[in-house]
């Protein structure tokens, strides 16, 4: 049962990235350009996606308060200012959507808010991703460290690095979804963005092979798993030499490889740490009795929740420019 | 869940009804948009009118729930000090929770007893029942499910009153009444935040109840100082953002539904809902040279 929640967190964890990532990252590159019809373009291809992506978050917070709840409390402990500023970030860029388009003066606030608020939300999540892999003191299954205990060179360059990756996905998306000059543009930042992503992951890569014993060892217990990073550098070098210039489909494609492989290798080094060093899965997991009544919930809201998905994804597929009538 | 959540559920209702027979009423007062303004007017009093009895009756089942799991709750609500039979029903007064007793009470004799027994001598428990540290806050209690039931109330009467108005043509020519209900626009958001307020100052001392206390319950990391700098930080953004909502809000309301009636149709194809009745201002038009 504690592996079937697990199991459900970490599709939920990867759905999210995925789907929130490319809505976030037209924040951030939102932010790059003053050029007035591309904006309003740019906020149309996610406008029907970016509040159902954000469900998944509220899926994967609702699984672990219920399914690992030891894990809850140590991360929204270490993680409690990110974690403001997470919401933050996500209300002021939710705001944007409803707010930009009905004021004038005050718009380019609510336009400053949709980019911080993205780029805002992209790096604490990566920063949080790069605390964890650094370890966040734990004592009797509790944080116990300072407020600012996530603050280190580290998390601030994985949270760039998340900051660049969903701005990959998010060029990648408006290459996909939109025509003419704006996916054009798009076109241009994939190639840089795709080989800093490339530059900041393997300079993680590595700290992280140097600095931790847990991910060394695990990697030369499970050398089969060194095939992830491998595939993941791949598919962000293939991008960087102009794979996808033909196919509109392609590098959002390939940047969606990227991170479903660099989600692997965390996975591989870190398994089965939720919380690395501190905190596995068979010891966070709430009772069994609690996990069986979870599962006829889960059974239920899930399918729903991944149904309404693909019917959005459906209903508005196709290029945006398009659908104009 | 039973009683509480469609007690939840019938409040939001009871707000959008309110909100909607306001705004229709606001606009008959300045008479512009008629005929949209006649179906909110008629809609939002007939839907508020048909769900407050409901309500209330939700409202009393929600109240027995309270007795049954969260005693101390109900005897604070009641401002009941002491354990009595039959027991009086306060209708207002000052609760002193220093000396533990009513300060300008009014009261109905055997009331108590009969709303939370549905018999005139039942004996019904006191706070004193409770170790002073098992007990809530009375004030807050006390008071927040007053204005609570006020606002029902309130609405009880400006629908019914509305509807009587209606069955004698007269709903849209008593302008006083129109009046009165444009204010009433915001009794179903004061209900929602008193009974709020009620039910979850009425359950401390407890977070889980009976089970775990919120001083027990709060992150052993966490220090008074982060605390404040969180909460003064999330009334500063709601602050703003709020503002701003009901500014955009009422200002949508004051150039009423014309614009939205133009843009709908485009709204179709990638362009959600949300996005059409502004689309014209919010791109200068550019839409129609695109299509």
């Amino acid at each position: 049962m504690a592996l079937f929640w697990a199991g459900v967190l970490a599709c939920s964890i990867l759905v999210y990235v995925l789907l929130d990532g490319f809505d976030l990252g037209v924040g951030v590159l939102f932010g790059t350009t003053g050029n007035e019809a591309y904006r309003v373009r740019m906020m149309d291809t996610i406008a029907p996606f970016w509040d159902g992506n954000e469900t998944w978050l509220v899926v994967i917070g609702a699984g672990l308060f219920a399914a690992f709840p030891d894990v809850y409390a140590v991360f929204l402990g270490a993680f409690y200012f990110p974690v403001l500023l997470l919401l933050f970030g996500l209300i002021f860029r939710g705001i944007a959507f409803e707010f930009r388009f009905r004021s004038e003066r005050m718009r380019r606030v609510w336009d400053w808010g949709f980019f911080l608020g993205s780029t805002m939300v992209a790096f604490v999540q990566g920063a949080a991703v790069g605390a964890m892999m650094r370890g966040i003191p734990v004592a009797d299954g509790q944080y116990a460290g300072g407020p600012l205990g996530w603050l280190h060179p580290f998390a601030i360059l994985t949270g760039i690095g998340l900051v660049l990756g969903y701005a990959l996905l998010g060029a990648g998306w408006l290459v996909l979804k939109s025509e003419g000059e704006l996916r054009e543009w798009a076109h241009r930042h994939i190639r840089w963005l795709a080989a800093s992503v490339l530059a900041v992951l393997f300079l993680a890569f590595t700290v992280t092979f140097d600095y931790s014993v847990l991910a060394r060892s695990n990697l030369y217990a499970r050398p089969w798993a060194l095939v992830f990073p491998v595939i993941g550098a791949l598919a962000l070098a293939g991008i960087v030499l102009g794979a996808g210039r033909e196919r509109d489909g392609l590098p959002f494609a390939m940047t969606a490889l990227f991170f479903l492989a660099a989600f692997l290798s965390l996975g591989a080094m870190f398994w089965p740490y939720m919380i690395p060093y501190s905190v596995t899965v068979a010891s966070a997991a709430a009772p069994d009795a609690s996990l069986r009544f979870l599962f006829y919930g889960g059974i239920v809201v899930l399918p729903i929740i991944v149904a309404y998905t693909i019917g959005v994804y459906w209903v508005f597929r196709g290029k945006v420019d398009r659908g104009y009538g | 869940m039973r009683v509480r959540w469609p007690h939840m559920l019938l409040a939001a209702f009871l707000t959008t009804g309110m909100c909607v027979a306001a705004t229709g009423a606001w606009y008959v007062l300045r008479d512009v948009h008629r005929p949209e303004a006649r179906v909110m007017l008629h809609w939002g009093l007939g839907l508020v009118a048909a769900l407050i009895p409901i309500q209330l009756f939700f409202g009393h089942l929600t109240g027995l729930y309270v007795l049954k799991h969260q005693p101390a709750k109900f005897a604070a609500i009641e401002a009941r000090w002491k354990t009595q039979q039959p027991a009086s029903e306060v209708l207002i007064a000052i609760p002193d929770e220093a000396s533990e007793r009513n300060l300008f009470a009014i009261e109905i004799p055997k009331l108590g007893s009969f709303i939370a027994s549905g018999n005139w001598t039942a004996r019904e428990i006191g706070l004193e029942t409770f170790p002073p540290e098992d007990r809530p806050p009375v004030l807050i209690p006390f008071f927040g499910f007053r204005i609570m039931v006020g606002m029902g109330l309130i609405m009880l009467a400006v629908s019914w009153f509305g509807n009587l108005l209606r069955f004698r043509g007269r709903l849209e020519t008593t302008r006083w009444f129109l009046w009165g209900t444009f204010f009433a626009f915001p009794t179903g958001f004061i209900a929602i935040l008193t009974g709020w307020f009620t039910a979850e100052v009425g359950r401390q001392p407890w977070v889980v109840y009976g089970l775990l206390r919120t001083e027990d319950a709060v992150t052993p990391a966490l220090t008074t100082g982060d605390v404040l700098v969180s909460l003064a930080s999330y009334v500063a953004v709601y602050a703003v953002f709020v503002s701003f909502g009901v500014y955009y809000i009422a200002k949508l309301l004051r150039e009423g539904p014309t614009t939205e009636a133009k843009a709908i149709p485009r709204a179709t194809g990638s362009r959600p809902m949300a996005f059409a009745d502004t689309a014209d201002s919010a791109t200068g038009g550019r839409l129609q040279t695109d299509g």
